[in-house]
């Protein structure tokens, strides 16, 4: 009898030790869970934003991605410059080796050398020409959204 | 009667406004959050870039040598 009071208390004990453990979890979980909706609260644009309305900041917002606008047209404008630049001067580089070659100013080996450094830096040229390709449509997609977008 | 009626009515125009706010709100949460993820596609797409005009910039000044 006393044998199996022990045991029904035992079990008992580890139903209620448990049970504490889940009520913990509950708890912790639903600590992580208001913390998280705190902070995605503190991220609702369209709300106030300390001493500037919702529409203002939004503003603001627009013309940062304008200025980002800017500064990428700049970056599309310079690479361009090099794509150009770098066309001329692979063709120059190409027929001073042929010239070289022709010559007999420069061995097979050393010609081989520097058509070698040549389609490397066609090969980068022509990476960036694509680049800029994509670039630029996807710039004109993003100023007209940016454009669409009013306050 | 006149008094609820005014109250109900006051109410119900407090309740309207409130959506409405929350509408606008909200609009404008949606503009700026897709405003923000074009304004991380720039920084992003401009390093790239520029990332690879320095490269091919490197590669083209070895040209100079040849």
């Amino acid at each position: 009898m006393l044998f199996f009071t022990f045991v029904g208390f035992q079990s008992l004990h580890a139903q209620g030790k448990s049970k504490d453990e889940k009520v913990k979890e509950h708890v912790k979980k639903g600590k992580d869970k208001a913390e998280k909706m705190k902070e995605k609260k503190s991220y609702s644009y369209g709300k106030d934003k300390g001493e500037m309305s919702g529409k203002e900041f939004g503003k603001m917002r627009s013309e940062e991605a304008k200025n980002k606008i800017k500064e990428k047209e700049e970056v599309v404008n310079k690479s361009d410059e090099i794509v150009k630049s770098g066309k001329e001067k692979i063709k120059k580089a190409k027929e001073r080796v042929k010239k070289s070659v022709d010559n007999g100013e420069i061995s097979k080996e050393e010609a081989l050398e520097k058509e070698l450094k040549i389609k490397k830096a066609e090969e980068k040229i022509n990476k960036l020409d694509k680049q800029i390709k994509k670039e630029k449509e996807k710039l004109k997609k993003e100023k007209e959204t940016i454009e669409k977008v009013k306050f | 009667m006149k008094k609820i009626t005014i109250l109900v009515v006051g109410l119900f125009i407090f309740f309207a406004c409130s959506n409405e706010k929350k509408a606008e709100e909200k609009k404008v949460e949606v503009a700026i959050q897709k405003i923000d993820s074009i304004s991380v596609d720039l920084k992003e797409s401009t390093k790239k870039l520029d990332e690879s005009a320095k490269e091919a910039m490197k590669a083209i000044e070895e040209l100079d040598n040849i």
